[in-house]
């Protein structure tokens, strides 16, 4: 009786995990196999599992299709530009919030946990007009800006900092040690895998908009590479899916590898804002 | 004494400079500019409540409406439901759970343009992969993106598909975090499963799941690539939401004015679910 | 010593003056144009000369962007007009013309042609009705097109039918079911779009707007059983209507030889004829068939100045530019590239065009056709109204809804959005 029942569950279990297996990687291997079809091999019924001649034009077709390189430069710097930005803002505010009691703080908190729930399709309109006037537009500025902070960071942040046993302040501040050195020899050593955790954030969702450079921009001068990806869409000579997926691979495979490689890491990150 | 005083100011201004001028000042903006006609170009017209009156005798808006409702409580009900369920089953810290797990969450990293992408070809009504494989198993091909019907829940199917991960991760991550002599008092006291889960298991993940349903009622509201890429609001509008309908308005028709009444009204409900929200189960989360 | 000193600094500055002069920064302006294959290769072609004669004569150089199709292309000049990053030249869809003209978008070109003596009269008349706004010129025309039917031979030949092809609706039905029994494929496609729309109601007598473009005529009789004949026609199978957004599926078709005949611009005529070779099959074109009348829309674009205003220097090579463009030779050669209709009359009556008729009359039907057809409507309100017509058409012809109870709302919401 138990060793069938053992068994039952044994199949089951296997069957979830081929079902759940399918349902994610299915999907990676047809993109794969699509970007090497050529047009006519794509758009057959049924469809083909296998390539005879793969058409490696297709990449570089994807390539030309729009400023690549360029996208690519400026995914960078705008990324790069934002984490630091970021940084920047979100550890004092952060560490204010935690450590300092001053009048209103409490208000300016609520403000500052408050617009995590404005999401930018509900803003774009206004900021793109403040920005045409002030001729921003098609300057990395006009996407770094509105990014430059994260009230989900200063919020994760603040939690951390709040986390610092008092003694450990009171010791150093009976040393006679300034805030300053207090701030950087103490409290950024314990906040460094938050930090590190809401780096990572950014740079994913960051590197992955879509939005903010659909609607701050109006030439390829500082586009970034997923609106390269969205305009691999228009082809009047039939829907080139080929070329499409064979440039969506370009682009996911550099996250992809970093990913692979930074698996622990994120998993550590997750578990550490599970313990929140 | 002076400059202590100013300090904590001093250490906020910047972050809070950023969030007044692009969070708070558009929407203070938005609000001036629903009692406008106007398309950005040409002079601004005082209209007083008109747009907000258009906006609600309008039958496309109620429809968008509509769609954003039922496209929030689609998502998060699956996304919920079945990244607990995932992350039931994941659980045990084995090779082939992080391997799933790791391959449940790479579409979390992924650009959700190039997900709507692939799933625009694995959908495709003639030529996609899921058609075919209804066909072999012989039920009857879905017009996934161009049925009126269909098309809202499949762009449930994708959104939910690439933030499974997310939501699967810290489900497990709380479960290694609940003590296991919680659940050996439970066996010992030869509790039943049920009960288990409602005592023990529940409560200690409430607060995961608060965030999760939390996260996930926002990042319904956002919906943006899915739309514009795979149906741009279509079929007969019955993909169109609100985010997407602002910018439909905002920046096709460059009917400003009108975007920004849809806007203040999308802002209304966000504030309103939120708060209903904490004041509802946030209240039954239990804290440690 | 001095003196040689002297004169050497002298030559030398003579000489920088003058080299000075050729390497003076040439002014750069952009180029905005919409749509792939020939048309691209087209304006790409035309810019490279323009760049390689006029442009290094006058010190001008042309930097060609594909934007997209004219909607996208359309959505990005309005918010770059906005945002002070408008283009120096683009071109127009012409239903659009009236809205950036109003909105200031772009500049009036009357005292240009005025002053440079362009020959406004050489430009085809049926064409000129839509670069006009307010009595004002705003506009040369470009690349103008008028729908026409595409018949695929080898597919009517298989069906036993005339080459000549149908001249009435109910003769294109007729055709339509001798190749769905002959092939199995559906006879027509096209895509549910605002212009076939236009050209259907025209041809059934009626038009979508009024004369004085305040009101619609969608819920009339006649626009109501025109698009009950098309949908009729596609329930018993015999041809296949696509969503305007499904518009590459429907070439895709063609290109598979999955369909008999097609509806579609004039404009794409030598890249169906590319394709067409590449895979083994002619193509003959005919006019849109009648059914009260033969009538037609014109379609396509003109090129305008868009850039930033109070720029004069490069307001002025966006002219040169345009001048050149829409001259007689440049229409010769952008008729015979794409099969876009020679937008002059000089072009038309030119020894190579009236050659190229002669070896190939799929290009002279849209030019037949010019004498049926209208100027496409310019209130600005149009491209609203076009998305929600547009939309009822979807929701007619391919989800099935009923259209009587339909177009009585759509009247409703369209006739609103003329008069605001």
């Amino acid at each position: 009786m138990k060793t069938s029942g053992k068994a039952f569950s044994a199949i089951g279990r296997a069957l979830v995990i081929l079902a759940i297996a399918a349902i994610y990687i299915v999907p990676f291997y047809w993109m794969l196999l699509t970007s090497i079809k050529s047009q006519g091999d794509v758009l057959v019924f049924p469809p083909t599992f296998w390539v005879a001649q793969p058409r490696w034009e297709n990449f570089g077709e994807a390539l030309s299709a729009f400023p690549f390189l360029r996208y690519l430069l400026n995914s960078v710097i705008v990324s790069v530009a934002i984490i630091l930005c970021q940084c920047l803002t979100v550890i004092p505010a952060a560490y204010a919030f935690a450590r300092f009691s001053f009048k209103g703080q409490k208000a300016l908190f609520a403000i500052a946990l408050a617009s995590m729930m404005i999401p930018a399709q509900l803003v774009f309109l206004p900021v793109f007009l403040m920005e045409s006037r002030l001729g921003m537009i098609n300057s990395y500025a006009s996407l770094i800006l509105p990014s430059a902070t994260s009230a989900f960071g200063i919020f994760m942040l603040r939690q951390t900092f709040k986390q610092v046993p008092e003694e450990v302040i009171e010791a150093a501040r009976l040393d006679k040690t300034s805030e300053f050195k207090i701030m950087i020899k103490i409290m950024l050593p314990i906040a460094k895998p938050t930090i590190a955790t809401l780096a990572l954030f950014t740079f994913i969702s960051t590197w992955n908009d879509y939005f903010w450079p659909l609607v701050l921009t109006t030439d390829d001068r500082v586009r970034t590479l997923p609106l390269g990806v969205a305009s691999l869409k228009m082809a009047e000579n039939g829907i080139a899916y080929h070329t499409m997926m064979a440039g969506n691979l370009i682009i996911i495979i550099p996250i992809l590898i970093v990913f692979l490689f930074a698996q622990r890491q994120v998993v550590k990150a997750f578990t550490y804002m599970g313990k929140k | 004494m002076k400059l202590a005083k100013a300090r904590p100011y001093l250490m906020i201004a910047p972050a809070m400079a950023v969030i007044g001028v692009f969070s708070l000042y558009p929407v203070a903006y938005m609000l001036y500019l629903s009692f406008f006609k106007w398309n950005m170009m040409g002079p601004k017209i005082f209209i007083g409540l008109k747009n907000y009156g258009d906006m609600l005798s309008s039958t496309d808006f109620r429809q968008v409406l509509g769609n954003s409702l039922e496209y929030m409580l689609l998502s998060v009900v699956a996304a919920v439901s079945l990244s607990f369920l995932l992350a039931l089953f994941l659980r045990k810290n084995t090779a082939v759970n992080r391997f799933l797990q790791a391959s449940v969450f790479a579409p979390y990293v992924i650009s959700f343009v190039s997900i709507a992408f692939i799933w625009s070809w694995f959908m495709d009504s003639d030529y996609g992969l899921l058609n075919y494989v209804l066909k072999l198993i012989g039920l009857p091909a879905v017009d996934w993106l161009n049925d009126p019907h269909v098309a809202l829940k499949s762009l449930v199917i994708v959104s939910v598909w690439k933030g499974l991960g997310f939501d699967t991760l810290l489900f497990v991550s709380a479960f290694h975090t609940i003590p296991a002599y919680l659940y050996e008092a439970a066996r010992l006291d030869k509790a039943r499963p049920f009960a288990v889960f409602r005592k023990i298991t529940l409560p200690m993940l409430s607060p995961t799941l608060f965030f999760i349903i939390l996260t996930n009622i926002i990042a319904s509201f956002k919906t943006f690539e899915t739309i514009s890429i795979m149906t741009q609001g279509g079929p007969l509008n019955s993909t169109d939401t609100l985010a997407y309908y602002i910018y439909q308005y905002g920046f096709k028709f460059f009917k400003i004015g009108y975007a920004s009444a849809v806007g203040v009204a999308l802002m209304l409900l966000v504030g309103i679910f939120t708060i209903l929200y904490f004041l509802t189960l946030g209240r039954r989360v239990h804290y440690r | 010593m001095k003196k040689r000193h002297a004169y050497t600094i002298a030559t030398l500055l003579c000489l920088g003056c003058f080299g000075a002069g050729s390497i003076a920064a040439d002014t750069e302006i952009q180029f905005w144009y919409a749509y792939t294959n020939r048309i691209q290769e087209n304006n790409v072609n035309l810019t490279k000369k323009f760049n390689q004669t006029v442009g290094k004569e006058k010190g001008i150089h042309v930097t060609a962007t594909y934007q997209g199709g004219y909607g996208e292309l359309n959505q990005k000049l309005q918010a770059a007009s906005i945002a002070g990053s408008a283009p120096e030249v683009a071109v127009v869809e012409i239903g659009s013309m009236g809205a950036f003209a109003r909105n200031g978008v772009i500049a009036k070109l009357g005292d240009y042609a005025r002053q440079d003596n362009v020959d406004l009269s050489d430009f085809q008349k049926g064409l000129m009705g839509n670069s006009y706004v307010d009595g004002d010129l705003y506009g040369l025309p470009y690349l103008r097109s008028t729908p026409i039917l595409y018949m695929n031979l080898e597919v009517l030949k298989k069906a036993g039918l005339d080459p000549a092809g149908p001249k009435t609706w109910d003769e294109l039905a007729s055709y339509a079911k001798a190749i769905k029994d002959k092939t199995g494929f559906p006879g027509l496609e096209f895509a549910s779009d605002i212009w076939l729309y236009e050209a259907f109601l025209l041809e059934a007598g009626t038009s979508v707007l009024s004369d004085d473009e305040l009101s619609c005529n969608v819920n009339t009789q006649a626009a109501r059983d025109a698009v009950r004949y098309w949908k009729a026609l596609k329930e018993s199978g015999i041809i296949k209507i696509v969503s305007g957004a499904d518009v590459p599926k429907s070439i895709v078709d063609v290109v598979g030889q999955r369909c008999g005949m097609w509806f579609q611009s004039t404009g794409g005529l030598t890249s169906f004829m590319d394709v067409a070779k590449a895979h083994g099959f002619t193509i003959a074109t005919a006019f849109m068939p009648k059914q009260q009348r033969y009538a037609t829309p014109t379609g396509g674009c003109n090129l305008v100045i868009a850039g930033k205003k109070g720029d004069k220097k490069k307001a002025d090579a966006a002219w040169e530019f345009i001048k050149w463009m829409t001259s007689t030779d440049q229409a010769v050669y952008s008729s015979g590239y794409t099969g876009y209709l020679p937008s002059r009359v000089s072009a038309g009556e030119s020894a190579s065009i009236k050659a190229l008729y002669a070896s190939r009359p799929q290009f002279k039907v849209a030019v037949d056709q010019l004498a049926y057809a209208t100027k496409r409507p310019v209130n600005p309100a149009y491209a609203e109204a076009s998305e929600i017509i547009t939309s009822a058409l979807d929701a007619v012809w391919i989800n099935g809804q009923d259209i009587d109870t339909l177009f009585v709302d759509v009247e409703k919401k369209v006739n609103a959005i003329l008069r605001e």
